[in-house]
């Protein structure tokens, strides 16, 4: 990648963070070492928020009150009587099916029966405090209350993910 | 009833007046510099060195790191404290942050969790606004410069929830302090140095040759239309039927953790915010590392974790399961957890 220059359609993915992280990654150390990529990027940033600007001028924000309101409006929607939920369910176009289905997941229940022992799934507590924290910090003014980013504190990564090390040159200079 | 008890009544409402709608005015001035400080980021580049701390009831947390900052999105933040993530240090542009873990030699990739500066904080203004009255304070000495001083103060209780210090010559936020309901110091931001620069070469913003990239926390684009996330969570998710004055849903994704459809709504006043999980799955909250406390509230059995002054609440009624994570007092979490039960 250092060798060759960015694509504009690469770059302009590169700056809507549509690039798979791998690629993501290649792309910025090629940009902090080529000066004509950068210059690239600096020029279809300008242009994007220039676009996003006019976009932001002439957008029309729905009301809180009414934002509201259809939040209150789904919390208290009636929920169907049993009877109405079961008749829905004995329908054939619904009902084969949903037999056929619960025929099959209860002989695969049976075979894998005794084999081993499923557990619950959980979610660690640090996933709830890290996700709050992000969203709070890019949705509000003054929200960062992270001391460190939670991949330095806690190492916490998705195991499997870890893709090939990022290739030596791709940093050198040009 | 005599004239002069007439007019010393009068004084006294007058007085009383005074005093209860004073949070409300708005100091324009004030206003303005708020603005100044939401988008000087984006247009002053500074190299700095930052102390931030948390602290909370049962555990407080700190860290100090160098800053630089190449406007607009352009961030690297080289840690000195704790030692656990002494000499790590984060590059970040706009939204996505790049970790680079030296002692297991890897770049940590994340996606929509900012680490950048102040980013984001202009979209969200007018409600801060709308329940915090800025009002300016009397000028003070930060990192040897001239700092403007900022009170939010509530507009419903009165009380200061936060205040902020902006250099008077850049807009830069020099000082944030935030405030418990009790008035108790809960985050400190502090810039000890600071130097104004437009020579941060963009070389400084490099990653390491021939460390592994990992993957970060995954998170989800978050939409503005809260609504439409709870109708697409593909359960019935309940909203709270109480939440304290001023707040609203600002926020919300529809996430994957472990393959557990988890939606999060995130409600805010402007400052202080509070998110709420939801998942269909009975999904237990694994607290290992944390000191959980049992809690009853009303008909709930809840768990109750802290970090720092954030706390977690996890709890399970019918097939649902919820987390609430906040930095409120106990009394309004134990409100909206019940107002979910009803």
């Amino acid at each position: 990648m250092t060798n060759e220059h960015i694509d504009s359609s690469t770059l302009i993915d590169y700056l809507h963070h549509e690039l798979a992280p791998g690629q993501d990654v290649l792309v910025h150390a090629h940009l902090t070492a080529c000066t004509e990529c950068a210059g690239a990027y600096e020029a279809e940033a300008r242009l994007t928020e220039a676009l996003r600007a006019e976009a932001r001028a002439a957008e029309r924000e729905l009301p809180l009150r009414v934002e509201n309101h259809i939040l209150t409006g789904i919390a208290g929607r009636p929920i169907p009587a049993w009877f109405q939920r079961l008749h829905i369910l004995v329908r054939p176009a619904i009902g084969l099916p949903a037999a056929a289905v619960l025929v099959l997941a209860l002989a695969l229940g049976f075979a894998s029966l005794g084999s081993h022992t499923q557990h619950a799934p959980t979610i660690a507590a640090a996933y709830y405090l890290d996700a709050h924290a992000a969203l709070s910090n890019r949705s509000l003014p003054f929200a960062q209350t992270s001391v460190v980013p939670a991949a330095l504190d806690n190492g916490t990564t998705n195991a499997g993910n870890a893709s090939a090390a990022i290739a030596a040159n791709t940093i050198a200079s040009e | 009833m005599t004239l002069r008890r007439v007019l010393t009544l009068l004084l006294v409402l007058a007085a009383g007046a005074h005093v209860s709608a004073a949070p409300a005015q708005t100091d324009h001035t004030a206003f303005a510099l708020l603005h100044a400080a939401a988008e000087a980021p984006l247009h002053v580049s500074f190299v700095a060195q930052v102390e931030l701390l948390t602290i909370g009831s049962h555990g407080s947390d700190a860290s100090i790191f160098r800053v630089e900052h190449r406007a607009p999105n352009l961030t690297r933040r080289w840690y000195l404290a704790p030692s656990n993530v002494y000499g790590d240090w984060t590059v970040s542009r706009g939204d996505s942050t790049y970790a680079v873990d030296v002692k297991h030699h890897r770049v940590v990739v994340t996606r929509h969790d900012a680490f950048g500066v102040h980013f984001g904080w202009r979209h969200n203004l007018a409600l801060l606004t709308r329940n915090y009255a800025p009002i300016l304070g009397p000028d003070a000495q930060i990192a040897g410069r001239r700092a403007r001083t900022i009170s939010l103060v509530n507009r419903y209780s009165g009380a200061t929830t936060m205040r902020l210090w902006v250099d008077a010559a850049t807009g830069l936020m020099l000082q944030r302090q935030v405030y418990a309901t009790d008035g108790s110091l809960v985050v400190q931001m502090h810039f000890a140095e600071l130097r104004i620069t437009n020579d941060i070469p963009i070389s400084t913003f490099s990653l390491p040759a021939n460390y592994a990239q990992t993957i970060g926390p995954s998170r989800s684009l978050p939409s503005n239309n809260p609504a439409r996330a709870m109708a697409e969570s593909g359960f019935a998710a309940r909203a709270p039927r109480f939440l304290p004055e001023g707040f609203t849903p600002v926020a919300a994704d529809v996430g994957d953790e472990k393959g557990i459809r988890t939606l999060h709504i995130l409600y805010s006043d402007g400052l202080r915010t509070i998110s709420l999980f939801e998942n269909a799955r009975g999904a237990a909250v694994d607290m290992s590392g944390y000191h959980p406390v049992a809690l009853t509230v009303g008909p709930l059995h809840v768990e109750s974790v802290d970090r720092g002054p954030t706390t977690l609440f996890a709890w399970s009624q019918g097939n649902l399961h919820y987390a609430l994570v906040g930095d409120l007092n106990r009394e309004d979490l134990e409100k909206i957890a019940l107002s979910l039960a009803q």
